[in-house]
């Protein structure tokens, strides 16, 4: 379920807030599995880099408004997707891996402040980019999920 | 190791381990590093330990010296050749410290751009060699 509403209106933002419900419901079924890795992942990663140095390298710990953003990136995936790992970095950023093979893999990490940094190696070709969250997963982005799997 | 007195540069034959202090940065399943693990500290460097006259048992022993240090598991290392960083515009500099005169940094990253500092970390990942600690490989 791909779903792009804006407007400002009170009907528009009650319809956004119902689909983004729904989103959640369907997302809680054991086999579409996001509320698992949200469970299980996501508040490991928060357990484990949450403090200052978690890496022994003086990694910047992960805060809760990162915690949060990663949170609501994980739900607005479209349901179906595949799963990414999850992980951290030394800034603070939590990180989502996706990795079919050596050089099929993305890598996007979201950051306090709400931006996604992504890079992904794509057979001989790369990229790499920045788009802000708000709230929805940038096309750029699901493109290059799809493109990883596409072995 | 290397005689602290006498420190010579980096070569680009040489192979630099990068420890790997958290398992957010590598994966059991398929024994491969992530890239967060070569993702520079806000300071700009990562910490890497030469190779350079030194055997396994000392490359290890530094590994575990510093997870000592930091209250951290060693969960492996990730080798790669300091050429590879080079072919990405990064400088592997010496840094001798107390305890580690083979301990290098490598610099040079574009710190004012996270996504191509991603890229490069992925590249360099998928180059190293993973190497889970002994006691690790007896476990599994």
């Amino acid at each position: 379920m791909t779903t792009t509403l804006r407007g400002g209106s009170q009907t528009a933002e009650y319809i956004q807030q119902q689909l983004a419900d729904q989103r959640r419901y369907l997302h809680k079924s054991a086999a579409l599995g996001i509320e698992q890795v949200l469970r299980d992942e996501l508040a490991e990663t928060w357990e484990e880099c949450s403090q200052p140095d978690w890496d022994a390298y003086n990694a910047l710990p992960v805060t809760w408004e990162t915690y949060r953003n990663a949170e609501r990136f994980l739900l607005a995936l479209p349901l179906g997707i595949q799963l990414p790992s999850i992980g951290a970095e030394p800034d603070g950023d939590i990180t989502f891996e996706w990795h079919c093979a050596p050089r099929r893999t993305l890598s996007v990490s979201i950051s306090a402040d709400e931006q996604l940094h992504y890079a992904a190696l794509l057979g001989p070709g790369r990229t790499c980019g920045s788009e802000p969250f708000f709230g929805e997963v940038p096309r750029r982005i699901l493109e290059l999920i799809r493109d990883v799997y596409t072995c | 190791m290397l005689d602290p007195a006498n420190v010579p540069a980096v070569e680009p034959d040489e192979l630099l381990a990068r420890y790997i202090f958290s398992d957010r940065h590598f994966s059991r399943e398929k024994r491969r590093v992530k890239a967060g693990a070569f993702i520079p500290a806000p300071d700009g460097a990562i910490s890497v330990t030469r190779h350079r006259e030194a055997t396994q048992q000392e490359v290890w022993q530094v590994g575990r010296a510093i997870a000592r240090l930091r209250n951290s598991t060693l969960y492996a290392r990730a080798d790669v050749l300091s050429a590879t960083c080079e072919n990405w515009q990064l400088r592997s500099e010496a840094a001798p410290i107390h305890g580690n005169p083979n301990h290098a940094n490598v610099v040079g990253w574009p710190m004012q751009d996270k996504a191509r500092r991603k890229l490069i970390a992925e590249e360099i990942a998928l180059a190293a060699n993973f190497v889970p600690t002994p006691e690790s490989e007896h476990r599994t």
